[in-house]
């Protein structure tokens, strides 16, 4: 008997006996994976993914407000499944220099929205944010749509598409039967949701370029097959159906870099600010007007893969810059033009705005990228070719060699509005539950600094 | 067990792991994210040398993720024991340490290791220097704690300059600095820096002067292009080139950017090298043996031996680049890989074919590799492999290349690393990448049927001596596809019946209601997914078959066939890649078609004739542009190409000419960039240009070879084809099914003189180092040195064949 009791006693023990039967708080950041700024106020996104609190309500999104000494007050929040993705937002303005970017959803969206999928309940969200920096679920079917898909699912990543008279945004799911590679497009005004298999790969990163009305992907590698680019046109046609019952066209290209024993799974992908047309160097033929992508990924070794189906090595992580040409026929012919090194595990990479001095439209921007393996936030401007990383404290006389930005860097949150020369870049956490707020000087050097002079590190609602 | 026996066998067990220990293997590098490389001579706690001593050179390491430098044995290549002996010894490199440069002083005491970070908080960046004199390594700072040099931007790129045989004691460092932006809102694309470190005195091993560096640190003018890579001639110290993938001023040129020093001791902008195309590697060579008389008389193959040369010898210099994919290949004027050019001359070095003969071009062919993601040259070795007479040519002008079969003497070596995870060497005096046997192109032939396909009939080649069509599986059919060496390319030609030309498959289309469709799909009256169809590289021509899918067009079945009747140039805004105007289908010759269907089809096509769609507003259409009759396609997915439309029974040739006169007389791609400079009519001598332009580029010379024929026969002088061959069916009487293919996979022949590492992932090498190790191991020669992003280097020399060459550090 007294066995029996002991073994019960273990199974309500492993069961989570001690875990609080609770939703979580709604002051406090847990465990973030989507950062992103509406209003110069970053939302924040816990994901809750240990599950200490119940999974339906384990999620938050909050919106905080900060001030300029850097005290914390949270103007929003909702509960949310847990294992929240990517963050993106669809704002309703263009932003300051009048820049209609994917996320431009001015005359199509009556509120700025949050969007990011959960994984595990795969639900789709799309959360109001007020003027206030409120948030609400209040419009029907916004939040916690279900993607009720057979075979696919955990939504993860998030790109807004907005642009003539849409206002959409996608999403790629991880966890595909045999590899393949599903896409939800999710309509911001009704909320319906299409899904569509785009073919093979999990889908990682998504971009949408607005000005090609083209949606650009990146995912995992199938076996030897490193990450190729794919592209679906989404110019007057319906996602998921074929083309000739007006259905869009896709397609899919290699780096041309990846070759031979370079093999390359892209993570993530973000691209250059629609201000500049791109200018390519030589005389290349197609498009005159290629737009630039920057694309994070991780070396591995195909021959390892091959013989496993999947990557099982990861060497080094790099940002490609390619220029994507039009190809002559309805898609896109990528060339490399320039490959950075940057420490490794690179997942988000963002654009940051420009400069109002930054006229010159073949002006290169600058991009941020976080590396979670490292915890490093890199800045590159594309241009000059200069480099910023902030990884540890790990030089002068009073280095501790502390991860400056905390352990699994996660979330990168831009605002979109340049602030004379700097940007603001808000720095997530995973494994120790802060933002970080960063500036960034854009002009006339690159160089990037602590908000506040030194690391404020953002828990939550300040006490 | 009693006590007594436990503790005994606890001893023996202790003795056992005290024996074991003796004898494990020594410890893994643990390379992690080895960054960039350097070879040093200094002291460590494997060689504290004292006063007299010759320094030993020891490999360093950049490992970017672990944040250390690796020591390893430069003579041996084995790790060196740290003081832990847990692991080969490291130096702390906080901040991640991301290039490296080593440095000789020219006075026998330890060399310079200068190091540079990306950065970390707080920012200091700067150089930093090894101290090489000192058994612990250390990374030195100046006295007030501030890296040893600050140039006030990031460094990207570093190279030492010879030393000074007339001044020794000092070493300079050339720097690339990162731009940024003016006051003025112009952006400095970036500078060239110099800083010079001197001894300091003491006794030996004498220090580095780390407080005077600073003070010698001169910086350039800012640069309006963007320099990406260094190199300087072996010996010269007054010369620096630079790539640079932006064009270089005064004149626009693109290439290679030359920098000297001016009376201040400043590195300035001089000249620029024309590589016809924008570069992003660069290397420079010094080939005192002089350069190899490339096919010297008519018909004569090119000696493999020091004959090759002239006696005495001419020397010359070399500038290596690696050309900038956005500038070169199939759409520019000259395809991409490695030049050479003569900064004598300041342009590409002459093709070696005499001036007048078919095959003469320009300038000296690239030599095509993967993607270089490293080039470095080095000299021949300072001393022969080995004291026997034989060997004594391999010093000092000349150097030897092994293959597995074949030696070769060159006066200069350079070693390209690619995304292929190989080093390829390079004979820079003979212009070629060695093979290992005699350079005899290859193909493979294939005859297909799709699966379904009604009859019996197959594609063929014909026999080009007989004039007998030859049986499609039979053997017979690779010699009857004429190549050749040095031209004939590694990659699959594909001739398929009515086949779809490249990217011209299942494109959305939008009908005008004039007779004609464009290939786009109109989206808030800007027409997207534009499908250039006027551009003579997508083939496209009157007597095509458009195969169209439609939803929702009258009583059309779900395909319906037409045929090009005219293809119009583009009509920008609502046409801007061209239309096709469709007329009805004909069966082609060998094509059944039921006459129902033909009946249906023209019905559809007049239907179509009359129905606007633009803006997706009408029926769904769906095109595919079919050759008439046979389609030769090179490449495959996403790299295919069309080339040109074989006949039955008539030789097809894809031959290189000259391209600059169809250069000129084409205003469209590939000779201009689309859209192009004027009219060019299907039909006219323009476009006829163009098309002839395709075809030389894509017979473009892949390599030279000894042979001046390429043909493996002692004769004169010939130009290709790349491939050459005479369509047949086998069933001449049968019909001939809608894609019947016919798979030629060509093989260039060439076994080059290459090396990979032995052990560990071949993945992403980032740096080449030359290393002459003969003053410490004569019959090793000069090394190449290859850290990979796999967590392996590479350690190879072309003068010993096969794996004697090749050792692997991991």
């Amino acid at each position: 008997v007294r066995r029996i009791a002991w073994c019960a006693l273990a199974v309500a023990a492993a069961c989570g006996s001690d875990k609080p039967a609770s939703p979580a708080p709604l002051d406090a950041i847990r465990e973030p994976t989507g950062v992103a700024v509406v209003g110069h106020r970053p939302l924040v996104l816990s994901s809750n993914a240990d599950l200490l609190y119940d999974e339906p309500t384990g999620g938050t999104l909050l919106s905080l407000g900060v001030s300029p000494q850097y005290a914390v007050s949270v103007l929003g929040g909702v509960r949310v499944h847990s294992m929240g993705g990517d963050l993106a937002v669809a704002r309703d303005a263009a932003r300051g220099a009048n820049v209609p970017d994917a996320e431009a959803c001015q005359g199509l969206v009556t509120r700025p929205l949050a969007v990011f999928g959960t994984r595990g309940s795969n639900t789709l969200n799309a959360v109001a944010i007020g003027a206030d920096g409120s948030l609400s679920c209040d419009a029907p079917g916004a939040c916690g749509i279900p993607t009720a898909g057979a075979g696919f699912g955990d939504p993860l990543g998030v790109a807004v598409a907005c642009g003539g008279d849409h206002a959409r945004a996608y999403f790629g799911y991880i966890n595909g039967q045999s590899q393949a590679a599903w896409i939800g497009e999710l309509d911001l005004t009704t909320f319906a949701l299409r899904n569509a298999n785009v073919g093979t790969g999990i889908v990682r990163g998504l971009a949408y370029d607005r000005d090609r009305e083209r949606l650009l992907l990146t995912g995992a590698t199938t076996g030897a097959v490193p990450t190729p680019l794919r592209w679906v046109n989404l110019a007057a046609c319906t996602v998921g159906a074929d083309p000739s019952a007006g259905g869009c066209t896709m397609g899919v290209v290699q780096l041309p870099v990846v070759t031979g024993a370079y093999a390359l799974e892209l993570h993530y992908i973000a691209l250059a600010n629609s201000a500049v047309a791109g200018a390519p160097a030589g005389t290349p033929r197609g498009a005159t007007d290629p737009i630039r992508a920057y694309l994070t990924g991780t070396l591995y070794d195909p021959s390892g893969a091959a013989v496993s189906g999947y990557r099982t090595t990861g060497f080094a992580s790099v940002l490609v810059a390619a220029d994507l040409y039009e190809d002559g026929a309805g898609g896109v012919s990528p060339r490399i033009e320039s490959i950075y090194d940057v420490p490794l595990g690179a997942r988000d990479v963002r654009v940051l705005p420009r400069p109002a001095g930054w006229t010159d439209p073949r002006r290169r921007d600058v991009v941020a990228v976080v590396s979670t393996d490292a915890g490093a936030l890199t800045v590159i401007d594309d241009e000059t070719g200069a480099v910023r990383t902030f990884g540890r404290d790990a030089t002068g006389s009073a280095a501790t060699g502390a991860p400056i930005l905390g352990h699994q860097v996660y979330g990168l949150g831009v605002d979109p509005e340049v602030d004379g020369s700097v940007a603001h870049l808000w720095v997530g956490s995973f494994a120790d539950g802060f933002v970080t707020p960063m500036d960034v000087t854009l002009d006339p050097v690159l160089a990037a600094t602590f908000a506040g002079g030194s690391h404020v590190k953002i828990t939550g609602a300040t006490p | 067990v009693t006590t007594r026996a436990r503790l005994a066998a606890a001893a023996a067990a202790a003795a056992l792991a005290a024996c074991t220990s003796s004898t494990t293997t020594n410890p893994g590098a643990l390379l992690a994210d080895p960054i960039s490389i350097a070879v040093f001579r200094g002291v460590t706690v494997k060689a504290p040398q004292k006063p007299g001593d010759v320094y030993r050179p020891f490999i360093a390491v950049a490992n970017a993720a672990s944040n250390e430098l690796s020591i390893v044995d430069g003579v041996d290549d084995t790790l060196v024991q740290s003081p832990a002996l847990t692991r080969g010894l490291v130096y702390p490199a906080p901040g991640r340490p991301v290039l490296l440069a080593a440095g000789d002083l020219g006075d026998g005491e330890p060399d310079l290791l200068a190091i540079v970070t990306a950065g970390d908080l707080p920012s200091e960046g700067g150089l930093r220097v090894v101290e090489t004199w000192n058994t612990f390594g250390l990374i030195a700072s100046r006295a007030n704690g501030a890296p040893v040099v600050d140039f006030g931007a990031d460094v990207q790129e570093l190279l030492a300059l010879p030393f000074d045989p007339a001044a020794p004691g000092s070493v300079t460092l050339v720097a690339i600095l990162a731009g940024g932006q003016n006051s003025g809102g112009v952006v400095d694309k970036g500078r060239i820096a110099t800083v010079t470190f001197r001894r300091a005195a003491g006794t030996s091993p004498r220090a580095i002067d780390l407080e005077s560096a600073q003070a010698t640190v001169k910086i350039g003018d800012p640069l309006s292009f963007r320099p990406l890579a260094l190199a300087a001639i072996p010996g010269e110290r007054n010369r620096v080139f630079v790539a640079s993938a932006d064009p270089l001023p005064p004149n626009g040129v693109e290439g290679v950017a030359e920098f000297e020093f001016d009376v201040t001791g400043t590195l300035r902008h001089t000249g620029a090298l024309n590589a016809r195309a924008p570069t992003r590697l660069v290397t420079a060579v010094h080939l005192a043996g002089g350069v190899a008389n490339l096919w010297s008389g008519a018909g004569t193959e090119t000696p493999r031996d020091a004959t090759a040369f002239a006696t005495p010898p001419t020397a010359a210099d070399r500038v290596l680049a690696v050309l900038d994919e956005s500038g070169c290949g199939f759409d520019a004027e000259i395809a991409c890989g490695l030049v050479a050019l003569d900064p004598a001359t300041g342009e590409l070095i002459p093709d070696p074919a005499s001036i007048g003969s078919a095959m003469h071009a320009p300038f000296a062919a690239p030599i095509p590799l993967a993607w270089p993601l490293a080039v470095a040259a080095g000299r021949p070795p300072a001393n022969p492999p080995s004291a026997a007479s034989t060997d004594a040519q391999y010093a000092g002008a000349y150097e030897r290349i092994a293959t597995d079969h074949s030696v070769w003497t060159t006066s200069g070596v350079a070693a390209v690393a690619s995304t292929e995870g190989y080093l390829y060497f390079v004979d820079v005096a003979r212009w070629m990448v060695p093979s290992d046997q005699p350079v005899a192109p290859g193909a493979k032939v294939s005859s297909v049927r799709p699966s379904g396909t009604p009859g019996a009939q197959w594609l063929t080649l014909v026999d080009p001596s007989s004039g007998a069509t030859i049986a499609h599986n039979a053997n017979e059919l690779a010699t009857a596809v004429k190549m050749t060496a040095g031209y004939t390319p590694n990659d699959q030609w594909t001739v398929t019946r009515q086949g779809a030309l490249p990217r011209l498959s299942r494109q959305r289309a939008e009908s005008f209601g004039d007779g004609s469709i464009a290939l786009q799909v109109t989206s808030g009256g800007k027409p997207q997914s534009v499908v250039t169809l006027w551009d003579p590289v997508l083939g496209v021509t009157t007597g095509d078959v458009v195969v169209i899918e439609a939803s929702g067009l009258g009583t059309c079945p779900s395909s319906f066939e037409a045929a090009v009747a005219e293809l119009r140039e583009p009509r920008p805004p609502e046409a801007p890649g061209g239309s096709l105007v469709l007329a009805h289908r004909t069966p082609a010759v060998g094509e059944k078609v039921a006459a129902r269907d033909l009946g249906n089809w023209a019905y559809c096509v007049d239907l179509l004739a009359s129905t606007r769609n633009v803006g997706q507003t009408g029926p769904s259409l769906v095109a595919t542009v079919r050759a008439a009759e046979y389609v030769l396609v090179r490449g495959t997915g996403s790299s295919a190409v069309h080339v040109g439309r074989p006949a039955l029974g008539e030789r097809f040739e894809v031959k290189w000419q000259d391209e600059g006169a169809l250069a000129a007389a084409c205003t469209l791609p590939p000779a201009k960039a689309w859209p192009g400079t004027g009219p060019c009519a299907i039909g006219s001598a323009c476009r006829a240009s163009c098309e002839a332009l395709v075809r030389a580029r894509l017979a473009r010379r892949v390599g030279y070879v000894e042979d001046p024929g390429g043909d493996g026969i002692r004769g004169p002088a010939i130009a290709g084809p790349a491939i050459a061959f005479t369509l047949g069916l086998e069933l001449p009487r049968s019909d001939v099914p809608r894609d019947l293919a016919l798979f030629i996979n060509t093989s260039e022949g060439r076994a080059p003189a290459r090396a990979g590492p032995s052990a560990g992932s071949p993945v992403a090498p980032r740096q080449v180092l030359p290393f002459d190790r003969s003053p410490w191991t004569p019959g090793a020669g000069v090394r190449y040195l290859v850290p990979y992003a796999g967590g392996t280097i590479l350690d190879a020399t072309p003068s010993l064949g096969g794996s004697a060459g090749i050792a692997t550090i991991h």
